[in-house]
């Protein structure tokens, strides 16, 4: 059953302040009704907006394909999982439904187990914001730009395993092992889009320990292996021949621009509309 | 990714349904245990029912290829398309494996 908390912004109306009067909308399915009430008084007071903007926000536990591909075609601007008590968004949250975006917060069993990036560009396809012919180079590089921040970031893997033949055994079995961690599989992804007539920007964050993002030109050896040193290692290769094709190279192929922040843990891209 | 295995008169064909991701390291890693059948000589990918593949499903294969070579198996790709296929061009798996439509 869903059921909702409005939070208007009150306290922001009375002083008769209109730099924070945007209008948040707050349901449950499945969470504690205490849950969202103070999740709702949290982010009411900490979120700006333009004047008379209403988002809806979604908190869900026990997140599922069908639930979750349903939900995402109603209108709620963010959808936000929640697990027993915890409270917490992710720090993109407030300008992101602030802007009228489409925003997501899972953890990363879940957002590993569904069709996530399907289900997102679902929700921007239904919005308007993605045309069925720009839709599926978006969906591929929301999907690489995930499984980096999934599999590099929060569950820690090195990507040389996984494409090392004599290692493959080993990294299926470090997935197997980090995806049952009840620390690893909880640390959450969170999925911010905004956009305007001509540009489509989504920013995808994980709370892994980082990495340094590499020149396009050549590896970069100075930070932790998480998807990028890999991802342009051209050393010794032959430019004519076949390589592993890595998700980096197709994030940079297919995008107007790509920025790392938060010591790698966060990753942006931009789409021309 | 769902699959199915139909034994040939020279190996094994894997029929591949869905979509090929990272999330497939564990299913997959039971397909590439089919490669240690002694008495095959031909293994094919059937991957005409895959709506979308990614670079991890792309290394994937490229494990498996690794395996056949090991094995002395020729390793076919076939009926790959739209996304797939073009994710196999963007990858020059022609180089790399026998492309069949």
């Amino acid at each position: 059953m869903i059921w909702g908390v409005s939070m208007p912004c009150l306290q922001f109306r009375t002083e008769g302040r209109t730099t924070s009067a945007s209008s948040l909308h707050f349901s449950g399915d499945g969470v504690d009704d205490s849950v969202v009430a103070r999740v709702a008084r949290f982010y009411d007071a900490n979120t700006s907006g333009p004047t008379g903007a209403v988002s809806s926000v979604l908190l869900m536990a026990d997140v599922d394909q069908p639930r979750l591909a349903g939900a995402v075609l109603r209108p709620f601007s963010a959808f936000a999982e929640v697990i027993g008590q915890e409270d917490r968004l992710g720090k993109h949250f407030p300008a992101t439904v602030a802007n009228g975006g489409l925003y997501f917060w899972l953890t990363t069993g879940t957002a590993f187990q569904l069709a996530t990036t399907q289900l997102f560009c679902d929700g921007l396809e239904s919005r308007g914001v993605l045309t069925a012919e720009r839709r599926p180079d978006v969906e591929l590089v929301l999907h690489e730009a995930l499984a980096n921040a999934l599999l590099h970031g929060n569950l820690g893997l090195d990507s040389g395993l996984r494409d090392d033949f004599m290692q493959y055994e080993r990294f299926c079995q470090l997935l197997d092992e980090r995806l049952h961690d009840p620390v690893a599989s909880q640390l959450r992804v969170e999925m911010a889009a905004t956009w305007t007539e001509d540009l489509l920007e989504v920013t995808i964050s994980d709370e892994g320990d980082g990495f340094t993002m590499p020149n396009k030109s050549g590896p970069n050896k100075s930070g932790p292996n998480k998807s990028g040193s890999s991802d342009t290692d051209t050393e010794g290769t032959d430019a004519d021949e076949p390589s592993i094709l890595h998700g980096l190279d197709i994030i940079r192929a297919l995008t107007t621009g790509i920025a790392a922040s938060d010591e790698g843990r966060c990753i942006t891209v931009r789409f021309a509309r | 990714m769902e699959h199915k295995v139909h034994a040939t008169s020279t190996g094994q064909e894997v029929i591949m349904h869905g979509r090929f991701t990272f999330a497939d390291h564990e299913n997959f890693r039971g397909v590439v245990q089919l490669l240690d059948d002694p008495s095959a000589k031909r293994f094919v990918f059937d991957l005409s029912g895959l709506e979308f593949v990614d670079s991890a499903g792309l290394g994937m294969l490229l494990i498996a290829r690794e395996a056949a070579e090991r094995k002395k198996l020729q390793l076919v790709l076939r009926g790959a398309q739209g996304q797939v296929r073009r994710m196999l061009d963007l990858g020059r798996f022609d180089a790399l494996f026998t492309i069949q439509d």
